[in-house]
This record gives C-alpha cells, sequence and structure tokens, in this order.
C-alpha cells in the first residue's frame, strides 16, 4: 500500500466510526467564530475568526489530502447548502461586528473552511461574494484573510478579492477597502519535501505562478509553511523551513505563517506518530528555525515578511513540544513565540536556557543532541523526545 | 581509476561468525569497538569542543570527563560538521550536509594521514514508508555517485569514504541499494548500516539484511552499525558481523531515562540498589543514606551508559578471543526473546552462510548448555561431515554402541578405560575389528577414531541422564544414517541405557536394522553391567584374524586416515596415508612420516597440538592435491613472506572455513606451492580489496623446482 492509500484508509477508519464517538466531532452548527487581539500588519488590533462548515477540502475528499492534515473530519457529514451557510454567516457577522465595534480597534477577519474558500465547488462563487461584501462594508475591517490551495486562486477568483484591497502596511486603509490576504498552503519551498512529506499535488511553479497572480490582483500572499512535516527529520526540517524563508522572501509574500505540525487523527502523521516513527518538532528547533530563516533573509538583503506562528496544542504530546516533564517549560517558550509573533522582534527568539524554568538547561542539552543525532543518522531517535 | 591498497582493517580471528579485529586508527584500535560519535552531551562530558582536544580533567573529582577522558576504546572519534576541523589521522568524520562535506574535501589535503569518511545524508527523507525509503536511498546513491567522481575518492588512501546503508524494514530496496556497493567495492572502505536494530527489524529480516551484505562484501570490510543498540544487544550484532558500533544507542539509551546494563535496561528513575561499579555509580553507594533511591542527572547518566557500553565490548572482544563466543552468546541470547529468536532461526535457516564462519577447530572447552546449542553451525558442521566422509573400514566385524563421558577424549575417561578393559579381556586379538561409535547428546554419534578432533573433544553439557526428544531424534538420525553405511552381516551392540538408548532404538526404527541391547541399567559402567557387556561379547563370534589387518578400526592407521577424511575430504586420507605412514604421538611434537626405501623418512603431516588434526607437509599436501577442495589458487608461482593477501587469490573453494588448513596452488596449474591456515572463509577470498587470506605455514622456496621432496 502507498501512502496515498494508506492516508485514504485511516480517513476512512476515522469517517467510519459512529458520530457520537468521534471525538471532537464535527460541529453541527454551520458557522463558528471568536474574537480575540491579534497582531495586524501595522499594529496590534484584534482578530475575528469564522469557521465555515463547508463539506471541505477537495485535494482531502478525491486524494486523501495531506498527510498530516485531519481537518476534513471536522467537516459536517451534511455540509449545509449554499444559502443555509450564507444565513448562518451573515447572522454570526452581526454578532460579530458589534463585537469588534465594542472593542473599537482596527480589526482581522479570517474566514476559514476547512478546505478552499475560493473552491467554487466547496463555497460557490456568488456566496463567496456576499460573504466578502458583507465584511468589506465595516470600516473598522482593516484586513481580510481566506485560504485557498493554489489551484483555486485562479485570475476569476482572485478578482472576486482584488480591486478591493489595499495595501499591505500602508497605515490606514480606506473604509470598505481592507487588504485582503489569501492565505496558500505553500508549506515548503522544496518539491521534494512538499511531495513527498506532504503530499501536497502542488509544484513551486504553480506556487510561483500563483504569487504572481494575486500580486497582478491587487490581493496579498500569506505563505503557511509546514514545519517539520512528517518523514523529515529534526534537523532537515530546521534546514527546510530557513530555506523556505529565502524563496519565499524573494517571491515577495506578505506573511509567512509557520504552522509546527501537530498530529491530527485520521492522519498519516498520526499513523506514524503513534508507531513512534514521528515526533513534532521540538519548541527549540522552531525558534533555531526562525531565527535562522530570518538571518539567511537578511543575508541575501530581501524584503522579510511579516512573520506569524501561531502552533496548535503548543505543549502537548501531540504538538510542538520540548520536555513535557519540565513545570511550564513549554508555557515560557509558548509565551516567547507570542511576543516574537505580536511584536516582530526576533530577539524575542533568542532563549536563555538558564532563564528558563528550571530542568530546561538539561532538556536543551537532550535538544541538541537530538539534532545532532538526527544530522548525523539521517532521522529522529524519536522515542527519545 | 587506479587502486591504491588501503590497510585500515584486517580480520584476526573469528569465533563463531563473531570476529576480532584490527582497525588502524590514530592508535590501532581492537575491534568490535565503540565510535564515540561528537553529539553535544558527549562534549559537554569530555568537556571539550574540538575532538582532537584532550578532555578536561579536573582534580580528584569523577566527574564524566575525568572517566570518559581516560578511556581508550573512545577511539576513533567522529567530529560533527561544523567543528570538522581535526587534522588527526585515522579518525571519523562526518559533516551536518553535503555542503559542509564538499567545502571539507576541498581542503582536504591539508589533512594528514588516513580520515574515515562518514557520507553526510543529503536527503532529509526518514525511511518510515516505502516511498521515502526509496527516494533516500535513490537520492543518496545519487549524491555519493557525484560526491565520489568529483573528488576523485575511488581508492584513495587518505580519504576512505564509508558506504552508507540506511535500513528500513522494506528489504525490496536493499537489493538496489547493495548492487551500487557491490558494483563500485573499490571506492569504500566499509559500510556504514544506520538504523539497523532490533524491535524496529524483526529477527528474519535482520538475518536476511546480514546475509545479503555478506554475500557481497569482501573479506576484511569494517562493518558500523550506527543506531539506537544497547549494550546487551552487542553481541547479537557482533555475531551477524558488525565490527564497530557507535555511540547513537548509548545517547537514545540516555534520552530515554534508561540504566544500562549488560543484561537489559532498567527505567533509571529511582533505583534502589546499583549493580555497576563505574565510578558515577560507586560515589553514589558511598553517598548513599539509609535506603535513599538514585537519583541521575543526565551528564551521569550518560557516563555510566558510556561505561557500560565500553566494558561490555571489552568482554565481548574478550570471548571471541577465547574462541568461546558461541557459547557466550548462547548465554547472552537470553536477554530478550527477538535474541533467542534470531539464533534459532540462523541455525535452522542460515547454515551454509554461517558455517564458513566457524573455525573446524575450535576452542579447548566448550559449553554447550541449552537447547540453543543443539543446532549451533559447528555442531551441524561436525554431524554433516562426519556423515558425509565416515565410513567404517572395510574389516570391521563389530560395531559397538558406547555411552560418551563427561571427560575427553572419551578413551580416557574411567568408564571408556573400564569399556576398554572388558572388550580387551573378552575379543583379545580380534578386538580390533571392533568399530567403536560413541553416542552423545548434542553432538549426535562419534566414531572412536574421531573422538580427539573438535567438537567431539571439547563439548561439555550437563549431564542429567534425562534427553529431551529434541536431542533423542538428532542423535536418533544420526545414528540411523551411520547405520546405513555398515554392512548387513555386521551386528550392532548396543550397551547404552536412558536417553542413550531411546536414541538407538528410535534409530533402529528409522533404518530397519536390529540393535542387540545389553540389557544394562543405570550407570553403564557399573560393574554388573560390564559383566553384562562382557557377556553379550563373548556370544558375539568373531573370528580371531591371523594377523590384525593395517587398516582395521582399532588400528593409528585407521584413526588417522577418518581424521584427514573429515579434514580433507573423503578419500584424501588414502591420498595421503595409503602407502605406508608410520606415526610418531609421544612427546611434545607428534607427526606423520613415511618410510622411504633409502634415507630420512619423510615427514607427511604435523599434528595439532591438543588434537587430531593434522597440518601437511609440501609433500602430504602435495598427495591431497585432487582429493581436497581446500585449496586457494595463486596468483604466481611461488610465494613469498609469511601472509598471503586477497590481492594475490586468483581462485578460493568457497567450502573454506576460517582456520582451515588449505593447500595453495600455483596460478599457472596444479602444483602446490604452500599450506596454510585460512584467517577468512573462502567465499570471501578471491573477491578483491584488501588485508590478509591466509597464514602461509610452510611453502615451496623460492627458485626450487619442487622443494623438499
Amino acid at each position: 500500500m502507498n501512502l496515498q492509500e494508506l492516508q485514504k484508509s485511516l480517513r476512512a477508519r476515522v469517517q467510519s466510526r459512529p458520530r457520537g464517538k468521534r471525538r471532537g466531532g464535527a460541529s453541527p452548527v454551520p458557522v463558528r467564530s471568536w474574537v480575540d487581539e491579534d497582531r495586524l500588519y501595522t499594529r496590534a488590533g484584534t482578530s475575528a475568526v469564522f469557521i465555515l462548515g463547508t463539506r471541505g477540502c477537495r485535494w482531502a475528499l478525491e486524494e486523501g489530502g495531506c498527510f498530516m492534515c485531519g481537518y476534513i473530519h471536522d467537516a459536517p457529514v451534511t455540509p449545509p447548502e449554499p444559502r443555509e451557510l450564507l444565513e448562518a454567516f451573515l447572522s454570526r457577522w452581526e454578532a460579530v461586528r458589534g463585537e469588534i465595534r465594542s472593542r473599537g480597534r482596527p480589526c482581522v477577519v479570517k474566514i476559514y473552511t476547512s478546505g478552499s474558500f475560493l473552491d467554487p465547488e466547496e463555497i460557490p462563487a456568488e456566496v463567496q461574494d456576499a460573504i466578502l461584501g458583507a465584511v468589506r462594508g465595516e470600516p473598522l475591517v482593516w484586513e481580510v484573510v481566506v485560504e485557498s490551495r493554489v489551484e483555486f486562486a485562479t485570475d476569476e477568483a482572485l478578482s472576486r478579492l482584488g480591486g478591493l484591497s489595499g495595501t499591505a502596511g500602508s497605515g490606514t486603509p480606506q473604509p470598505g477597502f481592507p487588504f485582503v490576504e489569501v492565505g496558500l498552503g505553500v508549506e515548503t519551498s522544496d518539491d521534494r519535501v512538499r511531495d513527498l512529506c506532504v503530499h501536497k499535488g502542488v509544484m513551486w511553479e504553480q506556487v510561483e505562478a500563483t504569487v504572481e497572480r494575486c500580486r497582478g490582483a491587487g490581493v496579498g500572499v500569506k505563505a503557511y509553511l509546514m514545519f517539520k512535516p512528517p518523514l523529515l527529520s529534526e534537523s532537515a526540517a530546521i534546514d527546510d523551513l530557513s530555506r523556505s524563508f529565502v524563496d519565499l522572501a524573494r517571491l515577495g509574500v506578505d506573511t509567512l505563517s509557520i504552522n509546527p505540525t501537530s498530529v491530527h487523527r485520521g492522519s498519516l502523521a498520526e499513523w506514524l506518530y503513534d508507531r513512534k516513527r514521528f515526533r513534532p518538532p521540538w519548541f527549540f528547533s522552531l525558534f533555531e528555525a526562525i531565527r535562522g530563516g530570518i538571518r539567511r533573509v537578511n543575508e541575501q538583503d530581501l524584503r522579510l515578511p511579516r512573520v506569524l506562528c501561531a502552533p496548535t496544542a503548543p505543549g502537548k504530546a501531540r504538538g510542538v513540544h520540548d520536555c513535557l516533564r519540565v513545570k511550564d517549560g513549554d508555557a515560557a517558550l509558548s509565551s516567547s513565540l507570542k511576543r516574537f509573533v505580536l511584536e516582530q522582534d526576533p530577539s524575542h527568539l533568542d532563549v536563555d536556557p538558564s532563564a528558563l524554568p528550571p530542568g530546561m538547561i538539561e532538556c536543551h542539552e537532550r535538544w541538541r543532541d537530538a539534532v545532532a543525532a538526527s544530522t548525523y543518522l539521517g532521522e529522529d531517535l524519536v522515542d527519545a523526545g | 581509476m587506479e587502486t591504491v591498497a588501503r590497510k585500515h582493517f584486517r580480520t584476526v580471528k573469528y569465533s563463531g561468525a563473531a570476529r576480532l579485529g584490527r582497525f588502524e586508527a590514530t592508535a590501532p584500535v581492537k575491534t568490535p569497538t565503540l565510535l564515540v560519535t561528537w553529539f553535544p552531551g558527549v562534549r559537554g562530558l569530555l568537556g571539550t569542543e574540538n575532538p582532537g582536544d584532550p578532555p578536561v580533567l579536573t582534580e580528584g573529582g569523577t566527574t564524566g570527563a575525568n572517566y570518559l577522558g581516560t578511556v581508550p576504546e573512545l577511539l576513533p572519534r567522529a567530529v560533527h560538521g561544523d567543528s570538522a576541523t581535526t587534522s588527526r589521522s585515522g579518525d571519523f568524520v562526518y559533516f551536518s550536509s553535503p555542503v559542509e562535506e564538499k567545502k571539507w574535501l576541498e581542503g582536504r589535503d591539508e589533512i594528514g594521514g588516513q580520515v574515515h569518511l562518514l557520507h553526510a545524508r543529503p536527503v532529509p527523507f526518514v525511511a518510515v514508508t516505502p516511498e521515502s525509503y526509496r527516494e533516500s536511498l535513490r537520492a543518496l546513491r545519487a549524491a555519493v555517485g557525484e560526491i565520489h567522481s568529483e573528488f576523485q575518492l575511488g581508492g584513495s588512501p587518505g580519504t576512505v569514504p564509508w558506504f552508507p546503508f540506511p535500513v528500513a524494514e522494506y528489504p525490496e530496496f536493499w537489493e538496489a541499494h547493495l548492487e551500487y556497493y557491490g558494483s563500485h567495492l573499490d571506492e569504500f572502505g566499509g559500510i556504514q548500516l544506520v538504523g539497523a536494530r532490533t524491535g524496529q527489524l524483526p529477527f528474519r529480516k535482520l538475518l536476511a539484511l546480514f546475509e545479503s551484505i555478506r554475500a557481497r562484501c569482501r573479506a576484511n570490510t569494517p562493518l558500523l552499525l550506527s543506531g539506537p543498540v544497547y549494550p546487551h544487544e552487542y553481541p547479537t550484532f557482533t555475531y551477524l558481523g558488525v565490527d564497530i558500533f557507535d555511540s547513537t544507542g548509548v545517547l537514545a539509551g540516555t534520552d530515554r531515562g534508561l540504566y544500562l546494563t549488560p543484561a537489559g535496561v532498567i527505567p533509571a528513575g529511582g533505583l534502589p540498589f546499583l549493580p555497576c561499579s563505574c565510578p558515577i555509580c560507586l560515589e553514589k553507594k558511598v553517598k548513599q543514606r539509609g535506603g535513599e533511591r538514585h537519583a541521575f542527572s543526565r551528564a551521569e547518566l550518560l557516563a555510566h551508559n558510556f561505561h557500560v557500553a565500553l566494558r561490555k565490548l571489552d568482554r565481548v572482544r574478550l570471548e571471541v578471543d577465547r574462541g568461546t563466543f558461541r557459547s557466550f552468546l548462547e548465554a547472552e541470547a537470553h536477554w530478550d526473546p527477538q535474541f533467542s529468536a534470531l539464533l534459532r532461526w540462523a541455525d535452522a535457516h542460515n547454515q551454509s552462510s554461517f558455517q564458513p564462519l566457524f573455525p573446524r577447530a575450535g576452542a579447548r572447552r566448550v559449553l554447550a548448555i541449552g537447547p540453543e546449542s543443539y543446532h549451533r553451525p559447528d555442531f551441524e558442521y561436525y554431524r554433516g561431515r562426519v556423515l558425509e566422509t565416515f565410513s567404517p573400514p572395510p574389516h570391521a566385524a563389530l560395531l559397538l554402541l558406547l555411552p560418551c563421558s563427561a571427560k575427553k577424549p572419551y578413551s580416557h575417561s574411567n568408564s571408556h578405560r573400564r569399556f576398554e578393559g572388558v572388550v580387551k579381556r573378552r575379543l583379545r586379538s580380534s578386538r580390533s575389528l571392533v568399530q567403536e561409535l560413541v553416542l552423545t547428546s548434542p553432538l549426535g554419534c562419534v566414531p572412536r577414531q574421531l573422538e580427539n578432533i573438535y567438537p567431539a573433544n571439547a563439548y561439555d553439557i550437563p549431564v542429567t541422564g534425562e534427553w529431551d526428544p529434541e536431542e533423542v531424534e538428532i542423535t536418533g538420525w544420526m545414528l540411523a544414517r551411520l547405520l546405513g553405511k555398515i554392512p548387513p552381516g555386521v551386528p550392532v551392540l548396543a550397551h547404552l541405557d536412558g536417553g542413550y538408548r531411546q536414541a538407538a532404538e528410535l534409530s533402529s526404527t528409522l533404518s530397519g536394522r536390529d540393535i542387540q541391547f545389553t540389557g544394562c541399567e543405570g550407570p553403564e559402567s557399573s560393574s554388573d553391567n560390564l559383566q553384562l557387556l562382557g557377556e553379550a561379547l563373548s556370544e558375539v563370534n568373531l573370528d580371531a584374524p591371523d594377523r590384525v589387518p593395517p587398516n582395521a578400526p582399532g588400528t593409528l592407521l585407521s584413526r588417522f586416515t577418518t581424521v584427514v577424511d573429515y579434514q580433507f575430504g573423503a578419500g584424501a586420507g588414502r591420498a595421503l596415508l595409503g602407502n605406508g605412514a608410520k606415526f610418531q604421538l609421544r612427546g611434545r611434537k607428534r607427526w606423520i612420516e613415511e618410510r622411504l626405501p633409502k634415507g630420512k623418512p619423510r615427514r607427511l603431516a604435523t599434528i595439532v597440538d591438543g588434537s587430531d588434526f593434522i597440518v601437511p607437509s609440501l609433500a602430504g599436501a602435495s598427495r591431497l592435491v585432487g582429493h581436497t577442495r581446500l585449496t586457494v589458487k595463486f596468483d604466481g608461482d611461488s610465494l613469498s613472506g609469511s601472509t598471503l593477501f586477497v590481492q594475490g587469490i586468483l581462485e578460493a573453494n568457497p567450502e573454506i572455513h576460517v582456520g582451515d588448513h588449505v593447500l595453495i596452488l600455483a596460478g599457472s596449474g596444479v602444483q602446490v606451492i604452500g599450506v596454510g591456515r585460512a584467517v577468512v572463509p573462502g567465499y570471501q577470498m578471491a573477491r578483491g580489496g584488501e588485508g590478509p587470506a591466509v597464514k602461509i605455514m610452510s611453502k615451496v622456496k623460492a627458485g626450487g623446482s619442487g622443494g623438499r621432496k
């Protein structure tokens, strides 16, 4: 059985479980949302996140999806009709808008699905338009983010987003013309890694072309980078992320969003994790990789994109973590990371283990040895983590 | 590409598939040994950043640096990419990336002496799925090929690249990788196996892996195992052919919080007792108050674990050196079901590749304690070889089956002296017509003529008198097949009881031959039972011969003809001794010579001390030509020096075991130009490469046409 078939069968296994027994389960609510503090381009502000309960990612539905991804299990078993979806969104939007206004600060609206916002089979074009139109009308909305696989970011789809957007970093946008950014799953700039470790089904050429199209359409690009996808050793992952920084900075993307791989249900990553053949990345590695990436970008005199990173399950066994047994160790690193993202100041990533909670010095030694071992062996000493 | 001989590794000794080697590093290192990989934790222990620097020692403490810094086995050391600045010869280097590796290679002229290069893994894929594994191997080969052609590494004596072989549980891709190795043999100085370990690889695959490697690699090719292998696993991997372990296992164990011991691993959290006397553990014991449990810091645990790994390798080397490795391994196999399974499986299915690695003349004393011993390759070889080469002399008129004795050779034991006494009294001059066969477990049957060769003169077993069904079967089957070689008219008398009797009865059933039992009960050498033996012998009507035939079973000629047949092949004994031989067996030097019509007698062979195995003289060897397969063909017509190297061998018989005495033939014909002892198995001799193959014991003097004829 090849990896793709394995991934498909793992998915099928989760899907076949009775609904009530699926941990987490799919939300019966067609649209979920929340408001939080966040970093905007030029300043700190609020963010409003919407999760649309669409049928899910076409790549996952048809080809088994990416190897670390389990979002498809969050998609409802019977997806809402487009009209239902739009109504649900609009009613949530009313509530959220109230919240945004009461906070009175500039806001970034993030509209996520478990797939691609721009995929017309997932969300019909007219529904996309209606959703964007509603959001755009609010003056406090400075930025809008949607996500899509690169193949759906066609000129036609982008034209629906673009022409409306302001320019990143240009200060206060004109009311009604927020800066629109499309999040593209680039994952890495190395085709071999993207193909073999992520199974993205996208080549670098396509990424380049899509970024070009986005710029032509006046739409910003937020590139998602996967940190340590399955099948990549710790040291190779550090190297991979740092290189990707340079390649994407050269391409001129606006934002880099780093996603340390966490272990999703029903994914190949989980299958490997269960067999002690995959360990989510270390925080120390993440810091080193980001620092290395920024250093390399600066060395080459490129413009550094905004760097975001909000890991899922930080400090948990299934998410980015160091030594789980050290009390507050991961929490300290997690908050350093948050500060870095909010202030965009890489010095927050220079961690001195002796300033961390007790036990982290030894943990840092373990990490150094783990990276050295993965360099030497070409793979991790997995259950050593 | 010109090949320059490299001489960094040679095999010193085999002990049942495990080998002792000599690795030429900064200082010569005896293998199996530990390669201390230059991980940050090790740097921390040694208190130094550069592997070339001496460790930082502090006054009077038992710090990791103090302890590890004084351990000579730490050489050779490996260095990590960023600090690969060592100028010491004989070290290993490895790099964090192919870029680093290239950078180093570009400047390598500045580095004197010999440096072993472990190729950086250019491929980021962890080989956990068939696709990622295949891609990893493919890309690795491409990268290695590119680096080798760019830097002309093939055959370079200064920089010796090792063949990288990441191992994953998909044997379908091993072959292609090894094929690459097979077609670039000259380029590599050794093989680095990465990731092979028990637990990950089921034992069958693990065996298959080492089988394929052995089938392709040359003699004197060192094998490095990189992977989380713990000290208690060292014996098993040594048996499979590993020469160098690296410290990955020590590191992995430490990070998993394991207290390594020679016999297995124990979680290190709060141990009440410490079964170790390394400086770290001693200090803890001295400082222990009351029943306090011991806690280890990471550095302490790492130092202790290094200690265990190093001491375990000392033990492994010692056992190989003493020739007792296999018995040691059988005991060690009990630490993990996987090891026992591997051993049993290898004995059941991989005899042909293991047997040539077992010297036919093994240790003086071999412990065969349990079922793991039943099918050890040297025992299996013995049984097969006896069945192949032994047949009773034509004058044998009675087959007498006797039980074995603890004392070896049997005839020196009290019980066998008594048996001999009875036979002598009852049969008088016809006693030399009796072919005696000793039944035993687990060897099977030992013809009296072969009682003083390995393993019959060396094995030692726990004797309870109870035989398990497998023992009965092994001996019963072997006896049945030997009975088939006894002419139908020759009576078979068995003075046996208990398990021996069961085995004999089984063989009677299997072969359809009648066996007459003396009816003894209890100890066969008790006076009552000896009485029974005497009576039974009297009842057998043996015609007393006028004079003892020269080749009767009880004669020296028969004894040594049988031994030479066993050693060199059926018919060899007759070829060597058929013209009449005189045996000089007294004193320290023992030999066989031939009386010539005039002049001094001619030496045919010397008898190796402690057993009946012979070493043919040049004259003797000439007689064996055409009657033995233990020959190697030398690329030339005369020998010089004391060692025949692999490079000089045109042809070698694959049946040659390590330690065998072989005939060295001139390349141009069938003329014997020397006699020597094989130090590597025959099947690896003719594959090219470097290093010694045969120790020359005697040779035709250069210029002479026939030597001492």
